[in-house]
């Protein structure tokens, strides 16, 4: 099984099928990713493309300086990103008004939309580093590593970024 | 339940599955169109360079033949020329010769005087004679 690097390479010098044999290893991680950030499927998936154009377009220029998986990481939390900052906007001008995704966990009290809503208030670093940790339960370091930041700051930022979650889901939920 | 547990609880999933052929066709028309779109961007590039060679090479070709080429055998356009100095003389010696006689002719010789004074004529015979 050839791994991550030799695929890019075979890529790179332009061979389809490889980029598809890459797409096929990440894409359900990819996907789920999304699915934990979206309010539905189709969303989810529009996301996974959107990474994946990233990807085809950029692998073309890839140093192998990181792994594979790192480059995927940022581009998903990139992505990411931006919805959620569209989807700011789209709440603020109340103009999405979908229904809450179909598989999240009916027990739960808080629901998924709302926690995106106030992860998106966060400032850059913190709302990454939450993204990172609540959507993938990744590792500090892991998440240094992703974000270009040591496992103190990630862990700091992840501090800062909870406890200011929990203050503004405490009114909701009565937490 | 902690609070981060409970977070982590609200976004779990278990169901979330993805048609990987459906995914990879849609993908596979999506590069096909953005090939496309850069394709359409190069060769518009590549127009748009060539209609600015061609359209100065044009325009510096145009400048020079319609200005430069074959006019100058007749015509010369030397600027440091000096066109006044070239004017000959001896034409408007005559000139002024003739109409003397001819006012010499009507019988006033001060009407020739006249003549040379608005002229403002260097009386060459008397300058000749002075010199003599």
């Amino acid at each position: 099984m050839k791994t991550d690097h030799e695929l890019i390479r075979l890529f790179q010098k332009g061979d389809q099928s490889a980029f598809d044999e890459l797409l096929k290893r990440h894409l359900d991680s990819v996907y789920r990713f999304f699915v934990r950030i979206t309010i539905d499927e189709m969303d989810a998936e529009d996301l996974a493309q959107t990474v994946f154009i990233k990807c085809f377009k950029g692998l073309k220029r890839f140093r192998f300086e990181a792994e594979f998986t790192t480059y995927l990481y940022r581009a998903k939390v990139n992505t990411a990103n931006s919805y959620l900052t569209r989807n700011k906007w789209r709440n603020f001008l109340h103009l999405d008004q979908a229904p809450e995704q179909s598989y999240s966990n009916e027990d739960t009290p808080i629901s998924k939309s709302e926690i995106w809503v106030h992860v998106a208030r966060l400032p850059g670093k913190q709302r990454n580093v939450v993204m990172l940790r609540l959507n993938q339960q990744l590792p500090f370091k892991d998440i240094g590593l992703i974000l270009n930041m040591t496992e103190g700051s990630a862990k700091v930022n992840y501090h800062h970024g909870i406890n200011k979650l929990r203050e503004w889901l405490k009114d909701i939920y009565e937490l | 339940m902690n609070f981060e547990d409970q977070l982590q609880n609200a976004l779990n999933i278990d169901n979330a599955a993805i048609d990987e052929t459906q995914f990879i066709s849609r993908l596979h028309a999506t590069q096909h169109k953005l090939k496309l779109q850069q394709a359409r961007f190069q060769s518009s590039m590549a127009t748009a360079v060539l209609l600015l060679i061609f359209g100065w090479a044009s325009f510096a070709q145009l400048n020079d033949s319609i200005f430069d080429i074959g006019y100058e055998q007749y015509y010369s356009y030397d600027d440091d020329y000096d066109y006044i100095s070239e004017i000959d003389s001896s034409d408007y010696d005559v000139y002024v010769a003739d109409m003397a006689l001819y006012l010499l002719d009507e019988d006033d010789v001060w009407d020739v005087l006249e003549f040379f004074e608005e002229e403002e004529y260097e009386y060459a015979f008397n300058t000749k004679e002075i010199k003599l």
